[in-house]
């Protein structure tokens, strides 16, 4: 009889952590998706003292899109912001009310915590916030403008060196680029979740199975992908290509048939899926980091 | 010393011919294919709003397209050979207007258009749309020289320019309208152009 309560016990236990370890991921979004609009809801926006070109009703839209939708995250035609929007989309995913409170402290007091750090933007990007024009829906998303100018102005690294401070349409330049490390250092930051990295920004990493891996990884967290994009969204016909990264996608999904790859990323404003031969895949990509879901 | 000054004047002479063609280029290539680029123009306006489309050459002998066909969740991009029936499998796949699709890639072949996509700009912080077409063409290669694309801009309404026909941002401003990091030229009210290294 003992024995049978145990085993009922342990089928209970089962099917309840089962149950809890299934769904928690979607209901906690869902809920914290909701927190964040209630705190929205209570939250009023006038115009910004710290941010002075950003319209208070744009702003607040372009943040509750966000939390709708992350997926329409969008940084710009000509921006060097895909980084940062990357980062960006994956943050609105994992912490929607995180996000929500990161970006109304910043627009209200003009700094804000986020994971032990505190972002204090320059007054230059304070000024500049808000005025981007000729870069799509960017021009109206006053939040998105204010999200990718605070963490580019923040974080640091060696390709920024002799760009340190922002000037207009640095945006575009190395003021706003990316390296592999840095980006890493902006995942540990704005993210819970222990971050693994394989890659640098001039050697490409060898794979035994590139498509496992990326699966094996996929299950345990975020995947983001650090690639040369000139032959991913070519832009023009020449032959001799730079060998360099230039850009990062979050990876959704990975297969591969006969030398084939079925890749469905995130990348800047959407989700796309393509074909592409792992030859080609294997000489764009530079870098894979990846989360791990504690 | 003479031959050095022939050599110099020859070099100066074929330089200045082979930069002269792209100077008058645009306008004399859109007079000339203006038909087939008003009939692509107005195929891809019927097949856009119904189900977004960007269809792009990839090659030099225009024989392989790549279509992105964006639906609500997806953007998928595939690369067909033009003979390929699969290329018309996919798009009845997605629901687009096949033969209206298919009509205008061979149009664009004809023409050498390279790109033909829809961006959005802002006036007012309205969302506005306009049609953003690529062409390749032998005239504007220049040895030694990355590729140019002569880039066309078509607009619903008519846009306002300044006295040097360049595209600006709206009625009384004189900023300059930049698409895609270029400054636009007029061609009339509601067609631009400009030369660009890159097609998108």
């Amino acid at each position: 009889m003992l024995n049978y309560f145990f085993l009922l016990l342990f089928v209970f236990a089962t099917c309840f952590g089962m149950n809890t370890y299934a769904q928690p991921k979607k209901e906690n979004t869902a809920t914290e998706k909701e927190q964040a609009i209630a705190y929205l809801n209570r939250t009023g926006f006038t115009k910004s003292s710290y941010w002075p070109k950003i319209n208070p009703k744009l702003f607040e839209e372009n943040l509750r899109r966000n939390i709708e939708a992350p997926v329409f995250l969008f940084a710009g035609r000509n921006t060097n912001f895909c980084g940062y929007a990357a980062l960006g989309y994956v943050f609105l995913k994992e912490d929607p009310f995180g996000y929500t409170k990161f970006m109304t402290d910043l627009y209200l007091y003009g700094k804000a915590e986020y994971g032990n750090t505190t972002f204090t933007p320059s007054k230059a990007i304070m000024q500049m916030a808000g005025q981007i024009m000729y870069e799509g829906e960017l021009d109206r998303n006053d939040a998105d403008q204010m999200l990718f100018f605070t963490l580019a102005d923040h974080f640091k690294g060696y390709l920024n060196i002799f760009h340190h401070n922002y000037s207009p349409g640095d945006e575009q330049g190395f003021w706003a680029a990316t390296n592999l490390r840095k980006f890493n250092r902006m995942l540990r930051v704005m993210f819970k979740s222990e971050i693994k990295s394989k890659g640098s920004d001039l050697i490409r990493p060898s794979f035994e199975n590139l498509t496992s891996f990326l699966n094996e990884k996929l299950q345990t967290g975020e995947v983001f992908l650090y690639l040369n994009n000139m032959i991913l969204r070519k832009k023009n016909h020449y032959k001799l290509r730079k060998r360099v990264p230039t850009h990062y996608i979050v990876l959704q999904s990975i297969s591969e048939e006969n030398g084939l790859v079925t890749l469905t990323y995130w990348d800047v404003g959407s989700k796309t899926r393509r074909l592409i031969t792992m030859k080609t895949l294997s000489k764009i990509l530079y870098g894979v980091s990846w989360s791990i879901r504690k | 010393m003479q031959l050095k000054q022939t050599i110099f004047i020859s070099i100066l002479f074929c330089t200045a011919l082979s930069c002269s063609p792209s100077r008058n280029f645009p306008v004399r290539y859109y007079q000339d294919h203006e038909e087939e680029l008003i009939i692509i123009e107005r195929l891809y306006s019927r097949i856009y709003p119904v189900k977004p489309l960007a269809a792009a050459f990839t090659d030099k002998e225009f024989t392989q397209v790549s279509l992105e066909m964006k639906t609500d969740s997806l953007r998928y991009v595939y690369e067909f050979n033009m003979q390929d029936v699969s290329m018309k499998d996919s798009l009845q796949k997605y629901g687009y207007d096949t033969a209206t699709v298919l009509q205008m890639i061979r149009y664009m072949k004809q023409i050498r258009c390279t790109w033909i996509n829809t961006l959005d700009y802002y006036v007012d912080s309205q969302k506005r749309m306009l049609t953003f077409m690529s062409i390749r063409n032998k005239q504007l290669d220049v040895p030694f020289a990355p590729e140019k694309y002569f880039i066309l801009t078509f607009y619903k309404q008519p846009q306002y320019y300044d006295a040097d026909g360049i595209l600006l941002d709206k009625r009384n401003v004189r900023r300059i309208r930049k698409v895609n990091n270029e400054i636009f030229r007029r061609i009339n009210d509601r067609v631009c152009y400009t030369l660009s290294a890159k097609f998108r």
